[in-house]
């Protein structure tokens, strides 16, 4: 049997000075870092507090993750990152299957890039520059090679729609499953599939064309082992 | 800078392929996602949690009133609208019998032959032979009838409001919109059952709350129906006290008790735990007999069961469960990772014990979801032992989970043994 050097413990209550019907473990301050995503839904209904800083800790680096990787640098991640998890704590009652919270984390994430990149579309119309593009992404030539790189690819997604770059994000740079990202994004998976294979080419062809990219690119090659 | 040459290069070579390295370069730099400090991401975990409070927190009272005054405003004004759209109350629905005799309508027993009922909205309801239904009342939306026994099929026509029809069946009631479905029920047999052919239906009573889709069947055959469905003929079924059965269908029932059929299969224990009906589980395990669940329950059964004890602070209880799993079960993740969870219940006692569990775990499931808080709890718990393997834990620690919990006590450990850099 898989038990300890002691399991003879196991077999009543540990002893205690006090009579075991007076002392009873608060077990229910155990951490809740164990518990399913379930269990933890269920107990953010209640309003445990505690269970709403588990979820964070177990899922604020994916949601910031997918939405960086969505959006690009931006100096509002964290008010997105914060708008994701009071998105799920105002819709949790409408979660039917608990143990689902990562996808259902996932969906509202991507809910909410989709909403920033309109929001951004239309602060580049407000504010149309020459070029059509926001001041502060433009590139600057003391920035870092990577950092510059990373702002022509963004600025190529930028010319993407909206689905289709986050059907690129999802399929191609965070690797969901067709079935994954058809649901995050509330599309069949002819349309993700579609949209994977167009976007792909699309960000492949302007990015050749890119001086930074191209670097980045020529460089990395030599970078890795042959 | 030479920025210019490599794309004059690359525009002079092949084009880059959708599959080939150089697009895998470029999907390596988009999956770039920056770096956060701690202390940002601890900032806004505290953000999210002030927040989580506030919206928690009942609202002021002249927010409420302002609330109430709005959503009253809003009200009138969708009334007007709805008067204007001329959905002015147009009485309720008449029917006929389109095949069969009825002895004494509404009540239609169709002892000798199927009996069709013709609806005024075009809808139908087809009572098949030797059933018994009964058309308790009708509105301008739908009709409210009782399946006595047997088996009735309807054909709902979608309407552009919500419709309102519904059956009760024993303890169960089906809720309707535009569809085509079958109720059968037999109080003898104590069956139950709906077949959706189009639509959707909502099946509710008996602790259950269930949406059917097209192509779904429910079938509930169980022994303890029959008295709450002897008790409530009749009487809207949804309302029925689960466990304690009215004494007269003539008193109001009680509204439904929250625990719910533990041999239900679509109200598994887990799906409780899921809802936060910990005391629920804990009650339905009780009510079958603990020892006999601990020996025959499913092993998601038994998680479930645990998991309930622990989050009731049951501690015992949950010690038999983890038990119970690990030994029905070993092998499975479930058991290894009951080890975990008995080291935190053992926590309470010596620590020895907790600090066994947590190696048992650690061998187990050396890389398991558990792994990093069962080195951290034997951190904190190893306090007694020499410290030269307190060490040795500590920096095995932090080399696997440098950012983990424990990381600043793994630290303190290595300080004060004189090995921290």
């Amino acid at each position: 049997m898989n038990k300890p050097s002691t399991p003879s413990a196991w077999a009543s209550p540990p002893a205690r000075s006090s009579p075991p019907s007076v002392v009873r473990p608060n077990v229910s301050e155990l951490p809740l870092d164990g518990v399913s995503d379930a269990a933890l839904v269920a107990a953010l209904l209640n309003g445990s507090q505690r269970a709403a800083s588990v979820i964070w800790q177990r899922h604020a680096p994916a949601v910031r993750r997918m939405l960086a990787r969505s959006l690009g640098p931006d100096q509002e991640l964290d008010d997105l990152v914060q708008e994701v998890f009071l998105g799920l704590v105002k819709s949790a009652e409408k979660l039917q299957d608990p143990s689902t919270l990562r996808s259902y984390l996932v969906g509202i994430a991507f809910r909410t890039a989709a909403m920033e990149i309109r929001r951004r579309k239309v602060r580049r119309w407000v504010r149309l520059t020459p070029s059509g593009e926001v001041p502060d992404s433009v590139a600057r030539d003391d920035e870092p090679d990577d950092r510059r790189a990373l702002r022509a690819l963004h600025r190529i997604l930028d010319t993407l729609s909206t689905r289709d770059r986050l059907v690129f994000v999802a399929r191609f740079v965070e690797g969901l499953q067709i079935e994954e990202t058809a649901a995050a994004l509330k599309l069949s998976k002819a349309t993700v599939w579609r949209c994977g294979k167009s976007s792909l080419q699309h960000v492949i062809e302007k990015a050749q064309l890119d001086p930074a990219l191209a670097e980045y690119v020529e460089r990395a090659l030599k970078g890795r082992p042959s | 800078m030479k920025r210019e040459a490599p794309a004059a290069a690359a525009s002079a070579s092949e084009p880059w392929r959708v599959q080939g390295p150089e697009a895998d370069a470029l999907l390596d730099l988009a999956r770039h996602e920056g770096v956060t400090a701690p202390e940002s991401e601890r900032r806004a975990e505290q953000r999210f949690l002030n927040a989580f409070r506030q919206a928690r927190e009942p609202r002021p009272s002249w927010q409420r009133l302002s609330g109430y005054a709005l959503a009253l405003a809003a009200a009138a004004a969708l009334a007007l609208l709805v008067v204007r759209l001329e959905l002015w109350p147009r009485g309720a629905l008449s029917y006929q019998l389109n095949r069969g005799a009825v002895t004494s309508s509404p009540l239609l027993e169709a002892t000798n032959g199927p009996i069709d009922v013709q609806f005024s909205d075009g809808s139908s309801v087809t009572v098949e032979r030797g059933s018994q239904a009964r058309i308790l009342d009708t509105t301008r939306r739908g009709a409210h009838l009782r399946l006595d026994g047997g088996r009735v099929a309807f054909n709902v026509l979608p309407r552009p409001e919500r419709g309102d029809w519904s059956l009760d069946a024993g303890p169960y009631q089906v809720r309707v919109t535009g569809t085509a479905f079958t109720v059968e029920w037999s109080a003898a047999q104590e069956l139950f059952q709906v077949d959706v052919a189009r639509g959707h239906v909502l099946v509710v009573g008996a602790g259950l709350r269930k949406e059917l889709r097209a192509g779904e069947t429910f079938r509930h055959v169980g022994a303890a129906t029959a008295n709450a469905a002897a008790q409530s003929a009749g009487v809207a079924a949804a309302r029925l006290a689960q466990d304690t059965p009215p004494a007269s269908s003539a008193e109001p029932l009680a509204p439904a008790a929250p625990a719910a059929r533990a041999n239900t299969t679509l109200d598994s224990w887990a799906q409780q735990v899921a809802l936060g009906q910990f005391d629920a589980v804990v009650s339905a395990a009780e009510r079958r007999g603990v020892p006999s669940c601990l020996r025959a329950c499913s092993l998601t059964d038994l998680k479930a069961l645990a998991d309930a004890a622990r989050l009731t602070s049951r501690a015992a209880l949950a010690k038999q469960a983890l038990l119970a799993q690990r030994q029905r079960f070993a092998g499975t993740a479930e058991a290894k990772a009951a080890a975990f969870l008995l080291g935190r219940l053992a926590e309470a006692g010596p620590a020895s014990e907790a600090l066994g569990w947590y190696d048992t775990y650690l061998t187990e499931s050396p890389n398991g979801r558990f792994a990093s808080d069962a080195l951290g709890r034997k951190l904190v718990l190893g306090g007694a032992r020499d410290q030269a393997q307190a060490t040795r834990e500590a920096r095995e620690y932090l080399a696997r989970f440098p950012a983990g919990p424990y990381a600043a006590h793994a630290r303190s450990i290595l300080e004060a043994s004189g090995s921290g850099r």
